[in-house]
């Protein structure tokens, strides 16, 4: 068999693989290639948060339908994949699968404030970067000294914010750090 | 002394995480840079107009006011190299 014959017998294994993963429930698979000459091991790993190999999870926690819809068009056609939550007991419950890499929460929310959903989060995820959406005025600012000092990590994001804006920070956060 | 970098860094608040990107921001500008850089740091939550006037869309920011051009720089800043880079000041 030739060079290019093998490379694509290869590529055609682990494609296969590939599907086979994320069809099943498996976490992993391997191959193993044997020749008289050389040995090769392949191991194919699920993604643990178990969406698509290579795509980065969003969850927006808003209120706002508009909201929620400018941040699902703005990553429409990308890696990304956006799930919405309308409340914060909501945006808690889908949290709790532990699938996401970043999280959009909006400050000013009825039932369940921003507050409490970015409380409720840290105590099982310390880890995720949560990123609150609100209008940068000091009245706003006051309740978030408040989790500052408890040492509840966030960042903020202004509102009201573009597309392009939006896909940019995402881009920063997931990826790398971003000039413009 | 006139310096030839000025950065502003807009972080939310005092924190243990902001203190540490100050920190490391702070040592690689020393590193490439040496004294030829001032560092002015903004907390949003002190100063939300101060943000709003230099169109800080998110925390944290760092932006680059000299030399021309201004650069904003988002994501995370804790990491040297990713901040170097994205600031063309990698070598």
């Amino acid at each position: 068999m030739n060079v290019n014959n093998m490379q694509q017998v290869f590529l055609n294994l682990i494609n296969n693989a590939i599907d086979a993963i994320k069809d099943s429930k498996k976490k992993e698979i391997h191959i193993d290639i044997h020749s008289k000459d050389a040995y090769v091991n392949v191991t194919i790993l699920r993604n643990k948060k178990g969406g698509d190999i290579m795509s980065k999870q969003i969850l927006v926690i808003d209120d706002d339908e508009a909201i929620r819809e400018s941040f699902l068009l703005a990553v429409e056609g990308t890696e990304y994949q956006v799930e919405t939550a309308e409340s914060g007991e909501e945006g808690i419950e889908m949290e709790l699968s532990n699938k996401y890499d970043l999280i959009f929460l909006d400050l000013k929310m009825p039932v369940i404030s921003g507050i409490e959903t970015l409380r409720e989060i840290r105590k099982t995820n310390k880890k995720i970067p949560v990123y609150i959406i609100t209008a940068f005025y000091k009245e706003y600012f006051k309740e978030l000294k408040v989790i500052v000092k408890e040492g509840i990590e966030f960042e903020l994001i202004e509102k009201p914010i573009d597309s392009e804006q939006i896909l940019m920070v995402v881009k920063s956060i997931l990826e790398y750090p971003i000039s413009y | 002394m006139i310096k030839k970098y000025l950065f502003k860094l807009y972080l939310i608040e005092r924190t243990s995480k902001s203190e540490q990107i100050i920190r490391n921001l702070k040592k690689s500008m020393k590193d490439e840079l040496k004294d030829q850089f001032s560092l002015e740091v903004i907390y949003i939550t002190e100063n939300p107009e101060l943000a709003k006037r230099a169109k800080v869309i998110c925390t944290p920011t760092l932006i680059k006011e000299q030399p021309l051009p201004v650069r904003r720089i988002v994501g995370d800043l804790i990491d040297k190299e990713k901040v170097l880079t994205a600031l063309d000041l990698a070598v």
